[in-house]
């Protein structure tokens, strides 16, 4: 699903990424950990073409993003879901919209967007709220929309930078949850992350950086040693 | 899914797009297309006036007519031959100086003398722009005392048509540009105030064209109703050439206003969407 092989990647003279070498394989639910400036949201931002990398090369299923064009970058993101830390809703559309605008601009039929849009948020437990505005939700429920959202065009790849950064324990346990069935339903996860409660709860790949460097890919890890 | 389907609803959410965009663009719209209406009617009138000229011109050439004196003794027939010869002769008219000097008896009251009249051609020509050439040589026939023709007038009217025209070339470049400007920052406040949006969409794997092309069709949509708005003055305007070409006593003109209508609509939308491509080529990052 994802290789990197000896990627850097520097911002003028600094030295963001070096020599990261990866192998993520389909279905797998990866935690990225490390400090931050470490490089977690580089990695991040090569595997959604925001950046490409200086030197090395970087495969998202099998496409090498540095060699492809600009006009391709939509059809690649497609084919992955985006959570943030900080849920960008659009304040002024309902859950359902929030979910929908994406399958809308593909040209899908109101038919093929409501069931799409019911599963995804039956999958995250808010089919109820659909016709809430995101200030009238918590803050969990607001990620769970933002998780809906990153799923609803059932996407093989989800990528979670801090996903649960501005959220209590309890809730950030209820959205590993949720993002642990839809990793069980056949997607790959890669969350950047530096709670070590919840990496160490959920015993899963860790992937740790320092200094742009993997120090760590330990199956079955936690945060530290 | 079928592709056909799937990209009219596209287009359609594309319209939806550009419609909210506009309804969140509030009393701007306002400012917008009155300033759109008022340089599209400056335009609009220059060029319909600089038409009308022209036009005039034409017109005026038609019913001028150049009279040919000729000296005593020589044939009428002979000189009109000749004159035909010259070529571009569109109408040649004989007038024996017996009959010149009946008509002035039968109008006036003059004392009985000698017949004081030459004979006389009345020709018109074909092509204005080659009327001098005509005159000189008919001026330099052996038989022509004198020729006449109002000169003057079709000169000041020429001058006036090429003083219009320039002017209304540089009001397109000028007003062009100002609209184009006026249609780039609006977009780009448009798309400051929804970067967040775009964002988002972006990351979602939004494809370029349904994101861009709403600011576009809103810029053409200003250009679109300047362009309607700016066709009251233009009519007015019309009445007034009207009513001009009725005291000359010259056909009504046609179609030409209607021509203007296409030339501003298609200006005004040309302009707007290429304003707001400008903007969002600089500012909206795909």
């Amino acid at each position: 699903m994802i290789r990197f092989r000896n990627v850097i990647k520097t911002y003028g003279a600094q030295r963001a990424l070096d020599s990261i070498n990866l192998h993520i394989k389909v279905g797998e639910f990866i935690f990225l950990t490390g400090t931050s400036g470490a490089g977690k949201s580089t990695i991040m931002r090569l595997i959604y073409r925001e950046e490409k990398p200086t030197r090395g090369q970087a495969l998202i299923g099998g496409v090498d993003v540095a060699k492809l064009p600009d006009n391709k970058i939509p059809y690649l993101r497609r084919r992955m879901g985006i959570v943030f830390q900080d849920f960008k809703l659009l304040p002024q559309q309902n859950v359902f919209d929030n979910v929908a605008f994406v399958i809308r601009a593909l040209g899908m039929n109101s038919r093929e967007i409501n069931k799409r849009v019911s599963g995804a948020l039956k999958i995250v437990g808010l089919f109820d709220r659909l016709d809430a505005y995101p200030s009238q939700l918590s803050g969990g429920e607001q990620q769970r929309v933002g998780i809906a959202r990153a799923i609803v065009n059932g996407p093989p790849l989800l990528i979670a930078d801090e996903p649960t950064g501005n959220l209590d324990p309890q809730t950030s346990m209820e959205i590993m949850e949720i993002l642990e069935q839809i990793n069980k339903r056949g997607t790959t996860i890669l969350l950047a992350t530096h709670d070590k409660e919840m990496v160490n709860h959920f015993k899963k790949r860790v992937i740790t950086l320092e200094n742009g460097k993997v120090v760590r890919d330990i199956h079955e890890g936690t945060y530290e040693q | 899914m079928n592709h056909f389907d799937a990209d009219i609803r596209i287009i359609k959410r594309v319209i939806a797009e550009t419609f909210k965009g506009i309804e969140r663009t509030r009393w701007m719209n306002l400012i917008i297309i009155t300033t759109m209406a008022a340089i599209l009617s400056i335009f609009g009138c220059l060029f319909r006036t600089s038409i009308a000229i022209s036009d005039f011109v034409e017109h005026l050439g038609d019913s001028l007519e150049v009279s040919v004196y000729l000296k005593p003794g020589y044939s009428i027939e002979k000189s009109k031959a000749a004159i035909i010869k010259i070529g571009n002769i569109k109408e040649i008219k004989v007038i024996p100086r017996e009959q010149a000097w009946e008509k002035i008896k039968q109008e006036m009251d003059v004392p009985d003398i000698k017949n004081p009249l030459p004979d006389t051609l009345r020709l018109k020509v074909k092509n204005q722009d080659e009327i001098e050439y005509v005159i000189k040589k008919v001026k330099n026939m052996r038989s022509v005392e004198s020729v006449q023709y109002a000169r003057d007038i079709v000169e000041k009217i020429i001058k006036i048509g090429n003083v219009t025209n320039i002017a209304t070339l540089i009001v397109l470049i000028v007003l062009g540009g100002l609209t184009l400007s006026i249609i780039n920052n609006t977009i780009h406040l448009v798309i400051q105030s929804r970067s967040e949006e775009i964002e988002i969409m972006r990351m979602m794997g939004v494809g370029n064209w349904y994101i861009r092309a709403p600011y576009i069709l809103q810029g053409a949509f200003y250009g679109f109703c300047g362009a309607l708005i700016s066709i009251i003055p233009l009519r007015i305007l019309e009445n007034y050439i009207i009513s001009m070409s009725q005291f000359f006593n010259m056909a009504e003109p046609l179609v030409f206003t209607n021509v203007v209508v296409v030339v501003l609509m298609s200006m005004g939308i040309f302009v707007g969407s290429l304003g707001s491509f400008i903007s969002v080529r600089k500012y909206l990052r795909i």
